[in-house]
């Protein structure tokens, strides 16, 4: 058989040594790296030979070729392997991307308010999109019995302190649908704290 | 070649180098030379080693050193009596295909949907 030209050839020794780089990187054995290399640069050198170029053995994208062949070559167990392996990416990535989300969700903004001396902050939910949502639990929050009738009148914006509370602290279980109607709120004077300033404002 | 010859090709080249193979033991560059002499270009040559590879794992073919007068030993592949199986099975299955996509494309009718050409308005 006839030998290409120089140039031809470094392209064949090219391909055929960066497909083996391949091969050994995907963890495959010398001894069949070095049959798929010999086997590949023999077609080659024929095609070539032929008339046909380069392109036309690997296809536009030789990547693409030494992968498709290195994962036909793999034994089955070590495709199985893959297999869990990708699946265990799989559930890490959606237990990561939930994690991140509910931290997001979960980042409180804090409203800290000035209205005739009183003192009041609110909190919900940043990212919430649902107009009714319930207060979460203050590490400031009373103890059950001390949330009575008077308690519960001491809403937002209340002047009056609870028992145990001080100026202005909501009550546990506030509806948001209350605080979002409260003009307080609505108005402008209000700025975003992140939750652990709270202790700072109050 | 257009998208839809390469789309069935796809699909059946493991059948062809099969049929090939079991004609008589032969290495790659002479399996796509036998295909384009039946009229089968690949677009890609190379595309028959994954899947000479999936042949050996699945155990329908081996392939085997034979020394060449060009240079180094040629990979030969032959036949195995599992391959010689899968291959009728397969030869059936495509048999069965082509009979049907055949008659849908000439026009016939099986006899279980026999009945009137174009749908008819009641009268």
């Amino acid at each position: 058989m006839q030998r290409a030209d120089q140039h031809t050839q470094q392209q064949i020794a090219d391909l055929v040594n960066a497909c083996a780089g391949y091969w050994e990187l995907r963890g495959i054995e010398r001894a069949r790296n070095n049959e798929m290399q010999l086997e590949l640069e023999q077609h080659l050198q024929q095609a070539v030979h032929d008339g046909k170029s380069l392109e036309a053995v690997l296809g536009p994208n030789p990547l693409g070729f030494a992968e498709a062949w290195a994962r036909e070559m793999h034994p089955r167990f070590w495709r199985g392997g893959a297999r869990c392996l990708s699946g265990l990416v799989y559930v890490l990535s959606i237990v990561s991307t939930t994690a991140l989300i509910s931290q997001l969700l979960s980042r409180a903004s804090v409203y800290a308010l000035h209205f005739r001396g009183v003192s009041a902050h609110r909190q919900w939910f940043a990212c919430s999109t649902a107009p009714v949502g319930w207060l979460p639990r203050s590490t400031r929050q009373n103890p059950g019995w001390a949330r009575g009738a008077h308690a519960r009148r001491c809403r937002a914006g209340c002047a009056d302190p609870a028992p145990g509370r001080d100026k202005g602290e909501l009550e546990h279980g506030t509806p948001l649908l209350e605080l979002a109607d409260d003009r307080l709120v609505a108005h402008s004077g209000r700025f975003p704290v992140f939750p652990r300033c709270l202790a700072d404002l109050t | 070649m257009d998208t839809r010859s390469t789309q069935l090709l796809k699909g059946t080249l493991d059948m062809c180098l099969l049929a090939t193979i079991a004609r008589r033991p032969c290495y790659g560059y002479e399996m796509v030379q036998q295909l384009a002499q039946q009229g089968l270009d690949l677009v890609s040559e190379g595309s028959i080693y994954p899947l000479l590879g999936r042949l050996q794992h699945l155990g329908y073919i081996e392939g085997y050193p034979v020394a060449s007068r060009d240079g180094p030993k040629r990979k030969y592949y032959r036949l195995l009596p599992a391959g010689a199986k899968q291959l009728e099975h397969w030869r059936a299955e495509w048999e069965t295909f082509a009979q049907a996509v055949e008659r849908i494309l000439k026009g016939e009718r099986s006899d279980a949907t026999s009945g009137p050409a174009y749908p008819t308005t009641d009268r």
